[in-house]
């Protein structure tokens, strides 16, 4: 286990002092947004080099986990060392702490203990995760950590959902690699880690300085339906990480959008964690083409319409595997809106009259119940808190959440319109799944606006 | 939080998480034990009877092969004996009969296969010989 840790260890330090190093991201920015971020990044590009070092033919074994690791710590290494050569702004005094900050602080800690508690509950129960963990993520990885390029057979069985990319199982495999052992507790805590990521990367953007960043800290990870989908050790709360992470990348204010560099490198950092949710799963297709909307429109809005070939920059790499691995590795399946080629089938669903009461029925209920016992309807309270801040004047930023959230809310509603399976079924197996993709998303904007001021100008 | 309505939202949403929280942890304490780790295992014995890789089938459950502990019986085979790919059909060489899946005094779908292996659990593996 310590050297799967070390899988996971290495390159985040390699990419979270390369960060620096570069000038791409200031020492001065909060530790744990750094280190949220760049456990995305190393993620995503460990998985990017395990897919490659399979579809070239070669295994997971001792001489990957030896060649990756030497690769990692020479580029940690390298990094740390050019990061602490590099001149840096004298760190800002931290004032004294309140009462409410202790008091606040110490809610979110006792939140935490009881959210963590919950995985530990659940992996004691269900050591090998939750249904589509052993049906499609880790079985995924088990074809690629048993037969190394023989993975692809993976993609002649129906239910483990070939069409999805593979970075989480990519990730799961490289570090059983490193642990010489598929130990189930490698995806849980893969799973884990990408949930203290989310709340990383929420707090961080918030300022852990401001009550706020407690406050929505605590909020995000409290619910049921958090806390039992990172016990999941499924692929959607590690796409909700990469979407919070993109969109929390972006520019937000007038200021930093007229700051011509540092505009180029959020724009770009913000594309390649956008083509990671991409690469997590299919959904984030959905979050691609919001994002660019709303990339597009800000820029537009602040007249810098061609800052948006940075943001292209960032998604065009990573989009080309994913495009290769569409092409060439995934066959020809069936998915979820089968059938709505052809006009007739798309009207027919839609003036399904019966059909459309039971799906709204099923999302109402589902909707309400959202969140746990006890804490019922608070997807609802958030969206309506959200949306209420959001629409003060100050509330610009949350609004571009908003409308990102908008959109993937609306994609994945016209797939429960026209999906040819039972649409109760369908509903039922995915909707607290999907909508905690886009729950951080919520929080963060309505913590964002909380104070009637934009994140980085209050910090 | 400067304003006063912002300070009550703050309250509320930390009030609201602690109560989340506590009854996050108290459904979990109930999570009943998932059968996969057991199933998993019992499949996993097989696998020194079977090729190392390729198609292998599995007889499907004469009676509601459809129900959820069907398909999971069947899903775990497949989990445990990656990366073989266990398809729902008699047909190939090998094929697995989980317990309690072959129809009661005699299952045609098993005609021309002889039983090779039994684990402890009664998971069967019968296999097809060429004449």
């Amino acid at each position: 286990m310590i050297r799967a840790l070390a899988g996971v260890i290495l390159p985040v330090l390699a990419v979270w002092a390369g960060l620096i190093a570069t000038g791409l991201r200031e020492r001065q920015e909060p530790l744990l947004l750094g280190l949220a971020r760049a456990f995305c990044l190393a993620m995503g590009l460990t998985s990017i080099s395990t897919f490659a070092t399979l579809m070239v033919g070669g295994r997971l074994n001792a001489a990957f986990v030896i060649v990756d690791a030497a690769v990692w710590t020479c580029l940690a290494g390298v990094s740390i060392v050019a990061m602490l050569r590099r001149p840096s702004l004298p760190l800002k005094p931290r004032a004294p702490l309140t009462s409410a900050d202790i008091a606040v602080r110490t809610v979110f800690l006792v939140v935490a203990v009881c959210a963590c508690g919950v995985p530990v509950f659940e992996y004691l129960a269900s050591p090998h995760g939750q249904w589509d963990a052993w049906a499609i993520w880790n079985q995924k990885a088990r074809f690629m950590y048993r037969a190394g390029p023989g993975w692809t057979d993976s993609m002649a069985i129906p239910w483990s959902q070939p069409g999805h990319p593979p970075l989480v199982a990519g990730t799961v495999a490289r570090l059983w690699a490193y642990a010489g052992g598929e130990l189930t507790a490698v995806p849980a805590m893969v799973a884990g880690l990408f949930a203290i990521a989310m709340a990383g990367i929420v707090m961080g953007t918030l300022g852990l300085q401001h009550l706020r960043a407690w406050v929505a800290g605590a909020i995000l990870i409290a619910p049921w339906t958090f806390s039992h989908l990172a016990a999941a050790q499924t692929a959607d709360l590690p796409l909700g990480v990469f979407i919070v992470a993109s969109l929390a990348t972006l520019p937000r204010t007038p200021r930093e959008w007229q700051q011509r560099g540092w505009v180029a490198v959020a724009l770009v950092l913000a594309g390649v964690l956008g083509s990671m949710a991409a690469w997590t799963k299919n959904e984030g297709f959905v979050y691609l083409a919001a994002s660019t909307a709303l990339v597009c429109w800000s820029s537009y809005r602040h007249g810098r319409l061609a800052d948006v070939r940075w943001w292209l920059v960032g998604l065009a790499p990573l989009l080309s595997v994913i495009v290769a691995f569409k092409v060439f590795v995934v066959p020809a399946t069936t998915d979820y809106l089968v059938g709505t080629s052809e006009s007739s089938t798309i009207i027919a669903r839609v003036l399904d009259g019966a059909r459309q009461v039971r799906l709204v029925e099923t999302v109402a209920t589902l909707a309400f119940r959202w969140g746990g016992t006890l804490t019922a309807g608070s997807l609802l309270l958030m969206l309506l808190l959200a949306a209420g801040l959001g629409a003060l004047p100050e509330g610009r930023t949350a609004r571009g959440y908003l409308f990102v959230s908008a959109v993937m809310l609306a994609g994945y509603s016209v797939v429960y319109l026209l999906t040819p399976f039972d649409v109760v079924w369908l509903i039922s197996t995915t909707f607290d799944r999907l909508t905690l993709q886009v729950w951080p998303v919520l929080v963060l904007a309505a913590c964002t606006s909380a104070e009637g001021v934009s994140t980085t100008e209050a910090a | 939080m400067t304003s006063s309505l912002h300070r009550r939202l703050a309250v509320l949403g930390l009030v609201w998480s602690l109560v989340a929280a506590v009854s996050a942890l108290r459904t979990a304490r109930m999570s009943p034990i998932d059968p996969m780790a057991r199933l998993e295992s019992e499949f996993r014995a097989l696998a020194a009877d079977l090729p190392s890789r390729g198609e292998v089938g599995y007889l499907e459950r004469y009676a509601q092969g459809d129900a959820e502990d069907a398909v999971r019986t069947h899903y775990a085979a497949q989990y445990a004996l990656v990366p073989r790919v266990v398809v729902g059909r008699t047909g190939p060489e090998f094929v697995i009969v989980a317990a309690g899946t072959e129809r009661p005094g005699g299952d045609p779908r098993l005609a021309g296969y002889v039983q090779v292996a039994q684990s402890p659990a009664g998971h069967r593996i019968f296999r097809r010989f060429a004449r």
